[in-house]
């Protein structure tokens, strides 16, 4: 009745073992572990115990684990 | 004698039956894998699960796996209850130092997973991400925020029930991220209760997803205005009465006709209804409501006297009024005070 013609979605996560490697790699590594770095939306500290996502928006941004935060990420996708 | 060779036939018999009925089974078990490769994943993401005691090289197989059958079962059984409504499932791809910069460049939203010790807040926040990223998209945007909240988080949750263990990630959604958001927002909250009220009753996914889905469908990418979030509110007000409603005997029959959303609702429920009069009562509403202009027609009943009056009457609807251009059943369990009920839905299809 209703074409169902939706494809797989692609998630796209970053395993823990992967963090510090890659955050080296975008040149970040020493910001993020000197607690330079601050979620885009409410500009919290972004540490191990509350980095949620990152993405591209002139330059990488980081957000935090607040649901308002994650809320404002889906306008991004 | 004629027993013992009885006996020995019987044997031999089996003998040669019992090797294909082996090759029967294995080739059944196939089968059915490949018609559920989610069920597959699931059992493989058992076994990476207790060879992480002893080995911790399979992590990331057994999150990747663990979260793609999870998600993939409640995305199936979302598509049963309204087709077409979240994607088929999903791909899960590992982001390294490799590929960072291409992702990045993609504009994709990379979601962190940390190690299989704090696999609850990961599932959680895969299943998050799911639905923020790929639900109802382009549909979404039509909503007030508190019902975009709302129905994100009835959907994580939804997502989150169908997993088969202790149900400790769902433990973990109810303490962290639901419990601290309702109770940070009154208004979310009643919102979300009207949400939740509406799953049990079914009407979650089949009417006001579908509904808005389709809504989305016309509009996107328009911008949305005041008028699309008034419409959308009031769809969901129209709804709230059925949500709460028990008997069925206050509100039996309704329809929305606006702009971009058009249904109406018909239960057959009433008691004595159908023994005195048949099908020809509903039948002619239903007829009134196309002419009035709704395009899905939801024809609920529960039970199995209402269910079987349901198919009829849908079948009649559908031979005599050539309006009515398709229709879909979906069969479900219904909550009538606590006590769970089989229930059906039909969804008639009205062309212009």
């Amino acid at each position: 009745m209703e074409e169902n013609n939706i494809k797989k979605e692609e998630l796209e996560f970053l395993h823990d073992n992967d963090l510090l490697p890659v955050l080296e790699k975008l040149g970040l590594k020493d910001d993020f572990l000197a607690g330079k770095i601050k979620c885009a939306f409410c500009g919290s500290v972004i540490t191990e115990n509350n980095l949620y996502s990152f993405f591209e928006d002139n330059g990488v941004k980081f957000c935090c684990t607040k649901e308002s935060c994650i809320k404002e990420i889906e306008k991004k996708q | 004698m004629d027993g013992v060779n009885t006996i020995t036939i019987a044997w031999g018999s089996l003998k040669i039956i019992l090797p294909w009925s082996g090759w029967l089974l294995l080739l059944a078990l196939v089968v059915y894998l490949y018609k559920h490769p989610e069920e597959f994943d699931a059992w493989l993401a058992k076994i990476d699960r207790f060879s992480l005691k002893f080995w911790s090289g399979r992590e990331k197989q057994f999150i990747q796996r663990d979260i793609r059958s999870r998600i993939n079962r409640a995305s199936k059984k979302i598509n049963k209850e309204s087709e077409g409504l979240v994607t088929k499932g999903v791909e899960i791809v590992w982001v390294n130092q490799e590929n960072i910069e291409s992702f990045l460049r993609k504009g994709k939203v990379i979601v962190r997973m940390q190690h299989h010790q704090n696999h609850d807040r990961n599932v959680v926040n895969a299943a998050t991400h799911y639905v923020t990223k790929g639900v109802l998209h382009t549909s979404k945007i039509y909503l007030s925020e508190e019902m975009q909240t709302a129905l994100n988080l009835a959907l994580i949750k939804k997502i989150l029930c169908e997993e088969e263990d202790s149900g400790t990630s769902t433990d973990y959604f109810f303490a962290n991220v639901l419990r601290p958001t309702l109770s940070a927002n009154t208004n979310l909250n009643k919102t979300y209760d009207v949400v939740e009220k509406m799953e049990r009753k079914g009407l979650f996914t089949r009417i006001l997803l579908r509904e808005i889905r389709l809504m989305g469908k016309k509009l996107y990418p328009s911008t949305p205005t005041n008028r699309e979030f008034r419409e959308t509110n009031d769809f969901f007000n129209f709804l709230e009465p059925f949500a709460s409603l028990e008997t069925g005997n206050s509100i039996r029959d309704w329809e929305f006709v606006r702009d971009d959303i058009k249904m109406g609702i018909l239960f057959v429920a009433q008691l004595g209804k159908l023994e005195h009069e048949g099908y020809r009562p509903y039948i002619k509403r239903i007829n009134e409501k196309i002419t009035r202009g709704a395009q899905n027609i939801y024809l609920f009943g529960r039970k199995p006297n209402n269910i079987k009056a349901v198919k009829e009457i849908a079948k009649q609807l559908r031979a005599e009024n050539p309006k009515v251009v398709d229709y879909r059943v979906e069969k479900y369990d219904s909550f009538l005070r606590s006590e769970k009920l089989p229930a059906i839905c039909i969804v008639l299809k009205a062309g212009r």
